[in-house]
């Protein structure tokens, strides 16, 4: 099963802290057989995506895994939706709740709630090794490639604006379209999340980098990646907007995660420092 | 002395197992008229589709004023150009017109310039009763009247020989003597003729020789008033008593 | 003898389903189907968001015309080289012929999404990926790709129509000492053409309809539109209002032209 093998590892270095968090949020008659669907975009490492032998991974997965499964005793079930329809999914009851990655904005915020944030990440640009682009301002006339629906195309629309039209959009349904663009001279720049980008050049090291430089991270005062970022942004999960309790036990769990270390512990393992 | 016009020389034709032509031996002179009879399935109307190899033969030669028509050598279109045919069911272009269906094949074959195939066309519908139909499309003409057309698309070609292969089969009654009489005209203009058909007048009006055809064999052949007055053998006795029996 | 024509025998074989009754069903269902549609309407009308519409409608626009284009370049290619598969699969040579059905068995026996994928992300990577020459292969691969798909239907059609010209037609020609290819080019496939047309008419909606799987290739047309306004707006109704009568707006007129070519290659008609 999804998730499985983590919850066992997981389960064995926090029972501890886990036991003390389980008395204070359980509501649900605690058989642990509750299943809860959660809707995703897969793949989109290192948030959500499949081994070669079809095992689902990802951050996304084991924080799932520990607020939902530890923290709230149900059994989070991954749903693959695509990115561009996934709040009118949720918002149809095609699941429970949306972790894929998802920026928290008052766009989205007017049809769905958010948690409280999970984890903060930045609009950054790769392009392939050789490519000309060392600032933003070299995107002139340039063709960008980004995922249908998420923030990365809305950062690309805003630059074209900026850039009085002067901007090629294409839009792919999966990230991984987007990079198999790149790597196909199809587009000559992917704007998207700095995670997820480097997920992608780390297994393209000789063909993709990022373009370097401050940005927006900077400019807030963030703990931002050497990498020129045109956003800062947080994760969220999405709840439906009458979905309240469920949402406020999940902020409790995400607290408790975070205090006795688990967050951590998850976080060092996809992301380094 | 020179090859007759058309010869079956040992013709043998198999349809899978079937032997429908057997050791066929036949001559066709210069400007005759040639009538072949017989019951349904002696292999008539297939003797005449090999004659322009629309069937092909599995032993002996067809020749056509010494060329072989069997010969892979020979250049079968233009053979064919030497021999007309008409079929049984007209076989008309449906999206043409009289007159295009007779100008066609002068046209894209002998590369003869419109307004030549034009005129021809014209005089040979004019021969065949036809000249006021030019215009019109088959489908508004009647069994007779296309079945004329069809013989002046042949003629268009300026053939050596015409074949014709049970061409008032598929008419009214009243419709057949307008094409037998086109037909007489042409024999008459000393066209050399293979017709293969039921009218037995005809066959003894215009006909110069008949042959009876049984089972794939030729079986006797004869100048009309010996055929029909004297018959010589059993099988051809039989055959003529079918048609006296009306 | 008893009489069987007596006005007062009820209708013994067919019970309910007279033809009154079966007609009266169809009128029902008829009006239950309008209303229904009308009432839809209704309440999507209410829905559509006018300011909305007027700031889309541009791209929509070029999205219907970027369509029309690819239709237009693709069915033309479609239909060219459906007029060789079809020659081809009735070839004498069972080489041409082996080769032709196998084409027209891949692309047939295939789903078009798979075969605009391969072509897409696939051939580029064939022919030195970063280096690819052709910077913007989204359109040329989604021409190829619903090329190669339709021509292989149309050439089954064509295929079709010309099984169905009676074989005199061919022998009448070659009879006269036209070639093959003459004769088919004068008199089969001309006939062939007009028997072909319905089926061919069909396919041709059937491109127009195919080119919203060109969405996952990258192309902007009127489908990524939608889903594009849909996810920034969360507004449905008004965008898949233009979606549907650019759809319209592509498939009747077609219809129109496929019965125009119809009615012009009857017998009777002029087909020169």
């Amino acid at each position: 099963m999804d998730g499985t093998s983590r919850r066992t590892y997981l389960k064995g270095t926090a029972a501890g802290a886990a036991t003390l968090g389980l008395a204070g949020c359980l509501g649900f008659g605690g058989s642990g057989e509750d299943t809860i669907q959660i809707g995703s975009d897969i793949p989109y490492p290192p948030f959500e995506y499949r081994e070669a032998d079809g095992t689902l991974v990802g951050f996304d997965v084991d924080i799932a895994a520990a607020v939902f499964g530890e923290q709230l005793e149900m059994t989070p079930e991954f749903n693959q939706t695509a990115f561009d329809g996934i709040i009118s999914a949720l918002n149809n009851g095609n699941f429970r709740v949306i972790m894929s990655a998802m920026t928290i904005n008052d766009t989205r915020a007017e049809k769905v709630d958010f948690s409280d944030p999970y984890f903060t990440a930045y609009q950054t640009i790769v392009v392939p090794q050789n490519s000309d682009v060392t600032t933003k301002e070299d995107l002139r006339g340039a063709t960008i490639g980004v995922q249908k629906g998420t923030t990365g195309s809305t950062a690309a629309a805003e630059l074209k604006e900026e850039f009085g039209g002067d901007l090629d959009i294409k839009q792919y349904d999966l990230i991984a379209d987007a990079f198999n663009a790149i790597l196909n001279n199809q587009v000559d720049a992917i704007i998207n999340d700095n995670t997820v980008n480097a997920q992608y050049i780390s297994q393209n090291e000789d063909q993709l980098r990022f373009v370097e430089g401050d940005g927006a991270a900077v400019e807030q005062g963030k703990n931002a990646p050497p990498y020129l970022t045109l956003t800062v942004e947080e994760y969220g999960i999405a709840f439906r907007q009458d979905d309240d309790d469920l949402r406020e036990q999940v902020n409790e769990a995400l607290a408790t995660i975070r205090e006795n270390g688990t967050y951590d512990e998850i976080y060092n393992e996809y992301f380094e420092g | 002395m020179s090859d007759p016009q058309l010869v079956f020389d040992g013709v043998n034709k198999y349809f899978g197992e079937n032997h429908v032509l057997k050791d066929i031996d036949l001559d066709v002179e210069d400007g005759e008229v040639v009538v072949v009879v017989g019951p349904s399935g002696s292999g008539k109307s297939t003797l005449l589709r090999c004659t322009n190899r629309l069937e092909e033969i599995q032993s002996g030669e067809i020749r056509l004023e010494g060329v072989s028509l069997t010969d892979p050598e020979t250049d079968i279109n233009l053979l064919r150009q030497r021999i007309g045919m008409v079929f049984q069911s007209f076989n008309l272009f449906p999206h043409k017109t009289a007159l295009q269906n007779v100008t066609l094949a002068p046209r894209k074959v002998k590369g003869i310039a419109a307004d030549d195939a034009e005129q021809t066309a014209r005089d040979l519908l004019q021969r065949v009763g036809l000249e006021q139909k030019a215009d019109s499309y088959p489908h508004q003409l009647s069994g007779g009247q296309q079945q004329r057309v069809a013989i002046a698309r042949a003629l268009a070609m300026r053939p050596h020989v015409m074949l014709f292969d049970e061409v008032t089969s598929a008419l009214d009654p009243e419709l057949v003597g307008e094409v037998l009489s086109v037909m007489r005209d042409l024999a008459d203009e000393g066209m050399t003729m293979l017709v293969v058909t039921h009218e037995m007048g005809f066959a003894r009006e215009v006909g110069d020789r008949i042959v009876l055809m049984a089972d794939g064999e030729k079986v006797e052949e004869a100048q009309p008033e010996e055929f029909f007055e004297n018959p010589e053998t059993d099988r051809a006795k039989q055959f003529l008593s079918k048609f006296l029996e009306v | 003898m008893a009489d069987a024509f007596s006005e007062t025998d009820p209708q013994t074989n067919t019970g309910l389903l007279t033809d009154r009754n079966v007609r009266l069903a169809g009128q029902v269902v008829a009006v239950v189907f309008a209303a229904a549609v009308l009432y839809l309407l209704y309440r999507i009308a209410s829905l559509v968001d006018l300011g909305l519409l007027e700031t889309i409608f541009p791209r929509f626009v070029d999205a219907y015309l970027l369509v029309l284009f690819i239709f237009v370049v693709g069915g033309v290619l479609s239909v060219i080289l459906g007029v060789f598969v079809g020659l081809g699969r009735i070839s004498r040579s069972t080489l041409t012929r082996g080769v032709t059905v196998g084409y027209v068995e891949f692309f047939r026996g295939t789903p078009l999404l798979f075969q605009l994928i391969v072509i897409y992300y696939g051939i580029p990577t064939l022919f030195g990926g970063p280096d690819f020459p052709i910077q913007n292969w989204e359109i040329p691969a989604a021409i190829l790709g619903l090329t190669l798909n339709h021509g292989a239907y149309i050439g089954e059609a064509i295929r079709g129509g010309i099984n169905s010209v009676p074989d005199g037609q061919m022998e009448a020609a070659r009879s006269l000492g036209m070639s093959y290819i003459g004769a088919m080019r004068e008199v089969v496939l001309p006939q062939a053409w007009r028997n072909a047309l319905p089926a061919m008419g069909n396919d041709q909606v059937i491109l127009i309809k195919d080119t919203s799987l060109l969405t996952v290739i990258a192309v902007p047309e009127l489908l990524s539109q939608f889903r594009d306004v849909y996810s920034t707006t969360f507004d449905p109704w008004t965008p898949i209002l233009l979606v549907a009568v650019a759809y319209l707006c592509l498939t009747l007129p077609l219809s129109y032209v496929v019965t125009y070519f119809e009615r012009r290659a009857s017998p009777g008609g002029d087909n020169e």
